[in-house]
């Protein structure tokens, strides 16, 4: 059979019985049960709790969880354990129509483990977070314009900080590797598919299960613990503290399944020839932050359980009066919280990568050292964590160490710029809208990096902490530097992801709204920071308003910047002009596959023979070159689904 | 891996084009450029350093704020070639390699196929390391100075609760909500706090320290300069951490002792206190 | 054209949707159900040989949330006794009835004027107990003694505390300035018996207000749920906290 008369797997007719429960499950299924079984949990946990201590506390925490797990299983996510368990796992047909086939634009709205399906829905889910977040920014911003504002009361403030820092960090784990890990990663591998396609589409539905807790935490008091919810203050807050120890619970459980299948893919199911260097660059960090994720994330379930406990049953892992302490807390925590900005940040850095490569017109620069930085950033961040708890008065005699691990950090960063700017370093420079973004970046990210090497000098923390100019510096890096790698992640792979190219025009007014807005918005912040003013309050006095002012202009700026960008992507999704399989002429497998991409990715099986970075290189001939096999012909179907 | 002979192959192309260490003439025109930019970039980000942070800063009330100070200056000056490394050859190339194409939607041809350079990789990473040598020596040597058992001391006990500030004067039996401090005396803060973790902070004194319950955390500082100074709560404690918030005074040693004694202190309570080095007793201002 | 209008659209429409979040947070803010109160005037007074405006300030401190106060005649109304014989005239103490959680009210928002002599009356109903920290139990800033029960005291007893007013000023205006005064149990054979009927206990004292501005208070003396004493009512905003308005 030639490969023009193979038939398209995705054109396969399934039987009517095909997918068992699958055929009726989707998204509304998966509310209705979650909210069945939250109302279920709620009502007979308060009937049973009638009169006794633990009253509120474990109510809220039974309905979320009942929350969870009912919306759960509403969409599918257990039914394949179930199935298994019952020796009636899935048959081909099933797999087929788990993966979507048949459905149209039905599959998106249900568990579909294609993982184009899924890196879709990722970023839908991504964008509704950065506007529950932003909104909650917004809120902030506004009520710093005047030194006492009394439109938002402090309850309300640090409940909507709190709020805003937790779903911001969600959503700039999930944003680059949501999105790009599961959708592009696998393609530029030559897989068909993740390792664990259930798994995958389990990640994603968790994570949507995950965010209603910490929603409604602002209906039973919200929480005035910040993102961090310190304890013993944790202990003590409103009942809106279980509700978000729950979401936690919950998220970190997709977070560390999604890093397992990122590894397991790249490591068991690269295509032949694909070897470990010739990995692209994205795929490389795509895997250093999975497995960083996957190392770190459980110590944040583990703080965050024990927190559930104190409240919840009274145990006192964080209380002192009966032995417990709260720096306990603030270790687990940060032990997570440290590795984690580099799970943001490396994803960004390394879509940031691909796109400098392409539009330079240049190969990666130091391909080996910048595999090696990653690794070492990675390596390194696992043991700083404690930089974070300098005045914390926990083990002083540590200062100097942890000083030395953090500033240690400085050199793999620097080699992440070496990389970037060597690449560009030559090149043909090709000025379309996804090398704004890497230009930015060099520009956010040095201010970011250096900032924070202020912060790594014990003495200089010492007056630092705790004030704007931390908040300035981890915004800058943050959001002026993973966010901005997630917008040219965005830009860049559009044609793939839409099958049309993300308009330039409005982007590039977008762009300059995003870059100018970062800078003024927190340009101001470190001015506060420097004055002293402390971070997360909501009244200052009176010397620290023009620097808020400033911080506040800047940030209606850089929502704006952000809302035009929305509605690009929006726009250009439905009306943007129609994109060729290869718009930027790259070299990376994804582009040589057709768009919009087929099924099993690709329409033949993809052999490997050279690394994708041979611009300016005549082309290295194979010794011997391989036939071209159809996809789905052959035992190439091991391993897939 | 690719293999050796794919190597050796980009090897020889790279070479012929990029004779930028052998000396070819050809870029040196761009590194003069770019050195000129760079230049450019360094000053203004040294000027800054040297000119910005006072003006922005509060006032200098004790060591720990000048060494505050010094780090905040040196690490600016020194980040400034770095930063303006990176930002000088991105501007550079915007101006110099940038392509611009008839066809909007046609890439430009192939820049130079460079996959590496060992002595710029190998420079690079000496330049980091060096710095990082010096940030940490210098980071280690202020640290270590602060650390220092000092002869004179007083200590106070710092009491955060939410959300007020009261500090006592151990043996004197002083409590008060103004933390009253006496010039260029080395004063060693006993903290703890009554309910969940305060951050106590005196802004002007350059140092802080986090209060936790049930456990007392230390931090010393030396005020070297009279005056009234912030103390701000710099961990998020609740519903008034944003009014949680006091103030101090550096005053000179016999107007601390008259302090003391008006707040009820008996003369040798106020001796017993001060009494820690000789020449504080005899009361030089 | 078209993209442009879109793109503008859009984000009116998100300025709205910030507009409509922002109102509904802002309506969550709690206000007492009597509104900010004003110090009613009373001459002047005599203070350090200077002639300052004097004002009364009453504060009451309940037991319970739950009931009604007369407005004019600041009486007690219990809900049970309200659901028979109606409201008019009289506010709840708070908006949220929490029949555990003690409350200042019917209003936890004062007005008073900038550097005036402040004389506060204040009826106590709650029970207590010993403070966390004995500072609280002395009052500082006043002028004059403290009088609780019409005795001049020192401080009030620290097995019998119930609450405290502390007022600190607006953070960088009057640096220094807090007034605490301390207030004892309704009954001080039994610290732990409260109720809002029946004597309470009096405090009095007199305070110099600071400069204009916007002054928090709080209750210093931990009586709410979990660690310290300071969860629930302590950090629900409107029952142990509020603002003190300085013009």
């Amino acid at each position: 059979m030639t490969i023009a008369e193979a038939p398209l797997l995705e054109d396969t007719k399934l039987g009517p019985k095909a997918g068992g429960l699958y055929r009726h499950q989707n998204f509304g299924t998966g509310l209705a049960t979650g909210i069945i079984l939250g109302f279920i949990a709620w009502a007979l946990s308060d009937w049973l709790l009638q009169g006794s201590n633990w009253g509120s506390d474990m109510v809220v925490t039974v309905t979320c969880v009942g929350w969870v797990i009912g919306f759960n299983a509403g969409i599918g996510t257990f039914n394949a354990i179930f199935r298994w368990t019952a020796g009636r796992d899935e048959t081909r047909e099933d797999q087929l129509y788990g993966a979507g086939v048949g459905q149209g634009w039905k599959r998106y709205f249900k568990y579909c483990t294609d993982h184009k399906v899924v890196g879709t829905q990722y970023l839908v889910l991504v964008m509704v977070l950065f506007g529950v977040g932003g909104t909650l920014a917004m809120m902030i911003r506004t009520q710093l314009l005047t030194p006492h504002n009394q439109w938002l009361s402090m309850q309300t403030y640090n409940a909507i900080l709190s709020i805003h820092g937790m779903v911001m960090i969600i959503a700039t784990i999930i944003m680059v590797s949501g999105p790009f890990a599961n959708f592009i990663m696998p393609i530029m591998i030559g897989a068909k598919d993740m390792a664990f396609p259930r798994l995958n589409a389990m990640s994603f539905w968790v994570v949507v299960s995950a965010v209603p807790p910490i929603l409604g935490s602002f209906f039973v008091g919200g929480i005035d613990s910040g993102w961090t919810t310190y304890a013993p203050l944790s202990v003590q807050t409103s009942p809106g503290q279980d509700m978000f120890s729950v979401t936690i619970i919950t998220f970190v459980v997709s977070v560390t399944v999604a890093g397992i299948n990122t590894l397991v893919t790249v490591i068991t199911m690269r295509a032949p020839g694909m070897t470990m260097g010739r990995l692209p660059i994205f795929v490389w960090a795509s895997i250093v932050a999975g497995t960083l994720g996957l190392y770190a994330m459980p110590a944040f379930l583990m703080a965050q359980s024990a927190l559930l406990t104190d409240r919840v049953v009274g145990t006192s892992f964080y209380a002192p009066a009966t032995g417990g302490a709260g720096w306990l807390y603030e270790n687990c925590f940060w032990i997570m919280g440290h590795p984690e900005v580099y799970v943001i940040l490396i994803p960004g850095v390394g879509a940031l990568v691909e796109i400098a490569s392409t539009f330079a017109r240049k190969p990666v620069f130091a391909y080996k050292a910048m595999v090696a930085g990653m690794l070492g950033i990675a390596g390194l961040a696992i043991m700083v964590w404690a930089h974070h708890m300098f005045t914390t008065g926990w083990a002083p005699n540590l200062a100097n160490p942890w000083m030395l691990t953090t500033e240690l950090i400085s050199i793999p960063t620097g080699i992440v710029f070496l990389c970037l700017v060597g690449t560009i370093w030559r090149g043909s420079i090709w000025t379309r809208l996804p090398m704004y973004w890497v230009y930015l970046f060099l520009w956010n990210f040095i201010i970011g990096g250096v900032t924070g090497i202020y912060l790594s000098d014990v003495p200089a923390d010492q007056y630092f902490h705790g004030d704007m100019f931390v908040t300035a510096h981890f915004h800058f890096t943050l959001l002026g530097g993973a966010m901005i790698g997630a917008a040219g992640a965005v830009c860049y792979w559009f044609p793939k992801l839409s099958t049309r190219i993300f308009d330039e025009r409005l982007g590039k007014v977008a762009f300059w709204f995003i870059a100018i807005g970062i800078q003024v918005t927190y340009y101001g912040q470190f001015w506060e920071g420097f004055e002293g003013m402390p971070r997360r309050i909501g009244n200052y006095a009176t010397l620290f308003q023009p620097a808020n002012q400033m911080s506040t202009i800047g940030a209606y700026i850089l929502m704006a910047g952000w809302i035009i960008f929305g509605y690009t992507l929006v726009h250009s999704w439905m009306h943007g002009e129609r994109a060729s399989a290869n718009p930027w002429h790259a070299k990376t497998l994804e582009w040589h596959t057709p768009t919009p991409v087929p099924l099993e990715n690709f329409l033949v099986d993809p052999v490997v023979t050279s690394d994708p970075y041979g611009y300016g290189e005549p082309e290295v001939a194979p010794t011997k070159e391989p036939e071209p096999v159809p996809v789905g012909t052959q035992s190439s179907e091991e391993g897939a689904h | 891996m690719s293999t050796s002979h794919e190597d050796q192959k980009r090897e020889e192309i790279s070479e012929q084009i990029d004779p930028f260490f052998k000396g070819g003439p050809i870029y040196r025109r761009p590194i003069f450029k770019i050195g000129v930019i760079w230049a450019i970039f360094t000053i203004i980000g040294i000027l800054i350093a040297l000119l910005l942070p006072q003006h922005i800063m509060p006032t200098n009330q004790s060591h720990e704020f000048s060494d505050v100070m010094n780090t905040v200056v040196l690490f600016s000056i020194l980040a400034a070639p770095v930063a303006a490394v990176v930002w000088a050859i991105a501007a550079y190339s915007l101006v110099a390699w940038r392509k611009r194409m008839p066809d909007y939607n046609e890439p430009p041809p192939d820049g130079a196929p460079l996959r590496g350079n060992t002595v710029a990789i190998s420079a690079w990473l000496g330049v980091s390391v060096f710095l990082v040598i010096v940030l940490l020596v210098w980071g280690m040597t202020v640290l270590g100075s602060q650390n220092q058992a000092q002869a004179n001391t007083i200590r106070v006990n710092v009491t955060g609760q939410q959300w007020l500030w009261n500090f006592s004067y151990p043996g004197t039996g002083v409590s008060s909500n103004v933390l009253e401090l006496p010039e260029n005396t080395t004063v060693i803060f006993q903290v703890t706090s009554q309910d969940v973790t305060h951050g106590f902070w005196p802004v002007e004194l350059g140092t802080q320290i986090d209060a936790n319950p049930g456990f007392i955390t230390y931090i010393q500082a030396t005020p070297d300069k009279l005056g009234r100074f912030d103390v701000r709560c710099s961990q998020l404690c609740g519903l008034y951490h944003s009014y949680m918030y006091t103030h101090g005074e550096v005053v000179t040693p016999s107007q601390f002792k008259s302090w003391l004694r008006s707040q009820g202190a008996s003369s040798s309570s106020v001796n017993g206190f001060t009494s820690i080095n000789k020449t504080f007793a005899e009361g030089k201002n | 054209m078209k993209r442009a209008i879109g793109a503008v659209l859009t984000l009116v429409v998100a300025l709205a949707i910030l507009v409509g979040v922002g109102v509904g947070f802002g309506a969550q803010r709690y206000q007492a159900t009597a509104g900010t109160q004003a110090a009613t005037p009373d001459g002047t007074a005599v203070v350090n040989g200077q002639t300052v405006p004097h004002v009364i300030l009453h504060l009451t401190s309940w037991n319970s949330s739950c009931g009604y106060v007369n407005t004019t005649t600041g009486a007690y109304r219990d809900p049970t006794v309200a659901a028979r014989q109606g409201t008019t005239g009289y506010v709840p103490i708070h908006h949220s009835c929490n029949a555990t959680w003690p409350a200042f009210g019917p209003s936890n928002d004062y007005s008073i004027p900038a550097h005036a002599l402040v004389t506060v009356k204040w009826d106590q109903y709650d029970s207590g107990g010993s403070p966390n920290n004995n500072y609280f139990a002395y009052p500082h800033g006043i002028v004059g003694q403290e009088l609780v029960n019409g005795k001049p005291v020192d401080h009030v007893p620290f097995g019998a505390m119930a609450h405290s007013f502390t007022l600190r000023s607006e953070p960088g205006v009057d640096p220094g300035y807090l007034v605490s005064v301390a207030s004892e149990v309704q009954d001080p054979k039994d610290p732990s018996a409260g109720a809002n009927s029946g004597a309470p206990s009096t405090v009095q004292f007199s305070f110099m207000s600071g400069s204009k501005g916007l002054y928090a208070w709080n209750c210093e003396f931990p009586c709410g749920a979990s660690i310290g004493g300071f969860g629930g009512v302590m950090s629900a905003y409107g029952f142990m906290s509020g603002y003190v308005h300085v013009n």
